[in-house]
């Protein structure tokens, strides 16, 4: 509040002419209003002061609002093991079931599996000498029986 | 006026009725002290944001009030203050001096626009601009309103006399102002 110099000035001024107008300008302020200002003005306030009157509430954290990110990010996990891991895994899966060998090549698998590299060695040896052999053996009793010519003309009628 | 604002005062306490009675104490009074915010702070659009200032603190502070002064002596220093403290914080704000304080409400006054004086209220607005704070309020208290020094002693806890040589010295500087000005 302003407090004004306490004097008293009262006895100097003449009565009246405190409250003559400045010529010209009238006593009238120069200033005007929005229209219907004053008409709403009050409704304006009310909503202030409601406004003011409406307590903030603290919400209180329960131990769902604790959890609520932690369930959010598994629930992000779960949603990426869906949409990537689960069909990569069906396709990985089928892939592998379609070169999985029949029943008598897998038991042949297990055999050699089972079997030392020595002897498995020794057995490729084996059957390629085998197969020598018996080259050799066809061959000798080819050229024993038919000639050039009755092998050519074999060859030709079939 | 005084009994009517006893009764309104009487049911501003009452917990049942204190919002109308609040409702009617605004429509009763806010004509009057948007005017008198009006004067000081000059701009529509200033007058409005203290105006409401105004009203939130008569609704905060409604308990306190003891009656001691009138309910219009209470309003009009609320009013008065919440003014001052506008122009104050605009000082503040912007750490200018007075004269730069009496330039922003100048120019406030310029771009307003419901503002609607002539050549010369233009020239009387500026003068009264020129005078110190405590001149100015007085001034417009008592040219504009034709407030009676008692009142105006209620409002602003002053002696009658010194707002009688305010007012003589404002007017005087006024005048002066408008002469060399035209």
């Amino acid at each position: 509040m302003y407090k004004m110099n306490e004097m008293n000035f009262s006895e100097e001024i003449p009565s009246g002419e405190e409250l003559r107008e400045i010529p010209g300008a009238g006593k009238q302020l120069p200033f005007k209003v929005p229209r219907g200002y004053f008409e709403d003005f009050p409704a304006r306030l009310n909503a202030l002061i409601e406004q003011e009157n409406t307590p903030v509430r603290e919400k209180k954290m329960r131990l769902a609002d604790y959890l609520k990110p932690v369930i959010g990010l598994a629930a992000s996990f779960a949603a990426i093991f869906m949409i990537v891991y689960w069909p990569a895994k069906l396709i990985t899966h089928e892939q592998t079931a379609s070169f999985t060998p029949p029943a008598e090549e897998q038991r042949i698998i297990n055999l050699v599996e089972h079997v030392d590299d020595h002897t498995f060695l020794t057995l490729l040896e084996g059957e390629s000498k085998t197969d020598t052999t018996d080259y050799e053996m066809l061959e000798t009793y080819l050229a024993a029986n038919y000639s050039d010519i009755d092998l050519y003309l074999e060859i030709n009628q079939e | 006026m005084q009994n009517s604002d006893q009764e309104l005062m009487g049911r501003l306490r009452s917990e049942q009725e204190c919002h109308a009675a609040f409702q009617e104490l605004v429509t009763r009074y806010q004509e009057r002290l948007y005017w008198h915010i009006r004067k000081i702070v000059l701009s529509h659009d200033d007058t409005d944001d203290v105006l409401q200032n105004t009203f939130l603190k008569v609704w905060r502070n409604m308990g306190q009030f003891r009656e001691e002064s009138s309910l219009f002596t209470w309003l009009y220093r609320i009013a008065t203050n919440e003014a001052i403290t506008f122009i104050n914080a605009r000082k503040r704000h912007t750490l200018v001096s007075m004269d730069e304080v009496s330039d922003y409400l100048k120019n406030r006054l310029e771009s307003d626009d419901y503002y609607e004086g002539s050549e010369i209220q233009k020239k009387l607005q500026q003068a009264i601009l020129t005078l110190p704070d405590k001149q100015r309020l007085v001034f417009n208290m008592r040219y504009f309103d034709e407030m009676p020094y008692q009142q105006m002693s209620e409002i602003l806890d002053t002696s009658v006399g010194a707002l009688k040589a305010s007012y003589h010295h404002a007017a005087r500087k006024v005048e002066d102002f408008i002469s060399n000005n035209e």
